[in-house]
């Protein structure tokens, strides 16, 4: 088999995990009558999506081995300003309105930051929706935002979130507007080159749902910048659920999708997904030195290398929205977090790039180590698989022991 | 001689490389096709099997392929491979030894779990801990108790014991009769004497042991 044709066949896995189009269409029929009934009730407030929704890196996480529902982030901004209400009086009124639909209601859960509403399965698959409460981010805040960030033409998109610790509430400032218009100036000319024909795939394979080519929603074409974003978010749900305290461990997605942006940043529009995932994981292998290497050291061996930095002992990725966001603030909390992030990104560079010129059942073992073997059954059936894999049974699940 | 060529008809890459009156040592490779917890691992690996004739031990493997690293808790600096504790093996060979489910019940999980923890660092069923205290959790697995007491109260009886009364109060201390409680477990040690020697051995080696750690004790604080 060629090395183009294993490619294809693991986006194959990813494209089944990634949203459907019946599923976004859903996404969207649901939002919408959300949105419908705060207007009709006179609620002045708009709501956005945020996340890897609105970025188009949706991927169905697994829980406990198997799928779990998609998760869709939207932000609930109330017009009304951040001076004019406490964080507590925000979160309070979001809840009232929807308590006061009894549709919203019966499916709300309260969690400490969001609302989530949860939706019955459509055809095996559960999604829900996360509500952020929001209001814009005061004038004097964004000031001083934008003196302090490398890109103050997003800071206008600032708001102000409700945050809670030990039931006390206090203002986060986010901005997933701004972050959206960064990932998107850089996103942009990667998704211009080949769209056209993504388009017409998507239209040929959905040809119950759209009338045209026109019809197909933009927000489902994908780049190779989205891809690579998809790949290694479903190859860390897959990793990390099987790493003892992995939960706590596992990156979030905004370092995946920032750290994979950045570098495509550095990148011809022209690359392609395998040829960029391959540059990321590169260039990411250079800051694990910061691991053990003094900082002085390490930018004098790596002069440009700067979008992962430690300060101190601390490590920095600023959030390219909000110089406030340290994306990897958990980072300097856990410090086991950091090592097992480099040796996860190893793992992906062995499974899905040195992989591709390995034997046929050496290549199908090591994706579906990475992305789970029932999801690769599910999409390759038994291609590339010369030697059937068998279980253990429960008296072969023996322990290895040591006597000195 | 039979099961040696069961062994080899399963893996043809395997092959004798020399027989005396005591032992038969294979060499060759083999194949691991195996999947647990969603991760498959298929691998060839080199290694040498060495099987005592007519002594009461069981085989052992070599890992003569570099497939083991090194600093592999479970693998002696000779190379030799730690799979299980005795009571392990004995436990799971009660009615008598069969080297193709040794490889498949020992070697090929001991491979697997290698593979398996360098990935994620843990070992998908677990491992035991160093010395006799791995031999000690094999018997808290065995009379189903994570209680260290518990466990050393009913060894030391077996040991005291000569012959098992069901309707004795039982060896761990619950207050129920023996065979209400412990007893189908305790009963094995008397059925299979193979088993109560190990027992007997195990506890040797814990009060030797004990026993050093005593004396090292005693020197340094006398110094």
């Amino acid at each position: 088999m060629s090395i183009s044709e294993r490619q294809n066949d693991i986006l194959d896995i990813i494209k089944n995990l990634d949203i459907s189009p019946t599923m976004y269409q859903n996404a969207i029929e649901k939002y919408n009558h959300l949105t419908t009934y705060l207007e009709q009730h006179g609620y002045a407030v708009t709501m956005y999506p945020q996340g890897s929704f609105a970025l188009g890196t949706v991927v169905r996480p697994i829980h406990k081995g198997d799928d779990a529902s998609y998760d869709l982030d939207f932000i609930y901004q109330v017009s009304s300003s951040k001076k004019s209400t406490t964080p507590k009086e925000l979160r309070d009124e979001v809840e009232a309105v929807l308590r006061d639909s009894h549709l919203y209601d019966d499916r709300l859960v309260v969690n400490d930051e969001c609302f989530t509403i949860e939706y019955a399965d459509i055809g095996g698959i559960g999604f829900s929706i996360d509500i952020v409460p929001a209001t814009a981010e005061d004038e004097g805040k964004k000031l001083q935002l934008k003196s302090e960030s490398p890109h103050p033409e997003l800071i206008d998109d600032s708001i102000a979130i409700p945050k809670s610790e030990n039931s006390r509430y206090s203002w986060l400032t986010n901005n997933p507007k701004g972050y959206k218009s960064w990932f998107t100036s850089i996103n942009g000319p990667y998704a211009a080159l080949n769209r056209d024909e993504v388009r017409k795939t998507i239209f040929a394979q959905n040809t119950s749902l759209y009338n045209s080519v026109e019809d197909v929603p933009s927000d489902l074409e994908r780049s190779p910048v989205q891809r690579v974003i998809q790949i290694l978010k479903c190859h860390r749900n897959v990793y990390y659920s099987k790493l003892p305290e992995g939960k706590e461990l596992k990156p979030i997605s905004a370092i995946i999708g920032t750290l994979v942006t950045q570098v495509a940043e550095k990148q011809s529009p022209t690359t392609g997904t395998f040829e960029l995932l391959q540059c990321v994981l590169s260039e990411l292998r250079v800051y694990s030195e910061q691991l053990t290497s003094d900082q002085s050291v390490f930018k004098q061996a790596h002069p440009g290398k700067t979008l992962l930095t430690r300060e101190g002992r601390n490590w920095v990725l600023r959030n390219p929205a909000n110089p406030e966001d340290n994306l990897a603030d958990s980072w300097n909390k856990n410090p086991r977090i950091a090592p097992t992030f480099f040796k996860w990104l190893a793992c992906v560079y062995g499974d899905l790039i040195s992989s591709l010129t390995l034997s046929d059942d050496e290549f199908r073992t090591r994706v579906a180590g990475a992305l789970g073997d029932k999801q690769v059954r599910h999409v390759w059936g038994k291609k590339y698989e010369k030697v059937p894999t068998s279980t253990f049974t429960a008296s072969s699940q023996t322990k290895p022991w040591r006597n000195q | 001689m039979v099961q040696v060529a069961a062994l080899l008809q399963k893996h043809p890459d395997l092959e004798i490389a020399s027989e005396t009156d005591n032992e038969i040592v294979i060499t060759g490779w083999i194949q691991i096709a195996r999947i647990f917890n969603d991760f498959p691992i298929v691998k060839n690996v080199q290694l040498e099997i060495t099987i005592p004739i007519a002594q009461d031990c069981f085989p052992y493997v070599k890992d003569t392929g570099g497939h083991i690293d090194t600093k592999y808790p479970h693998r002696y600096l000779s190379g030799r491979l730690c799979l299980a504790t005795e009571i392990d093996l004995r436990l799971h060979f009660l009615d008598g030894f069969d080297l193709l489910q040794w490889m498949d019940d020992f070697v090929e999980p001991y491979y697997y779990s290698h593979d398996y923890y360098q990935r994620f660092d843990c070992y998908p069923f677990g491992d035991r801990q160093h010395d006799h205290l791995g031999a000690i959790q094999s018997y808290c697995d065995w009379f189903a108790t994570s209680k260290m007491d518990t466990v050393t109260s009913i060894l030391l009886q077996i040991e005291a014991n000569n012959h098992y009364r069901g309707h004795h109060l039982c060896f761990c201390g619950s207050g129920k009769k023996m065979r209400d409680c412990h007893g189908q477990q305790i009963l094995y040690f008397y059925q299979y004497p193979q088993l109560r020697s190990q027992l007997i051995s195990d506890l040797n080696n814990l009060r030797k042991e004990l026993q050093e750690l005593d004396n090292e004790r005693n020197r340094s604080s006398s110094k």
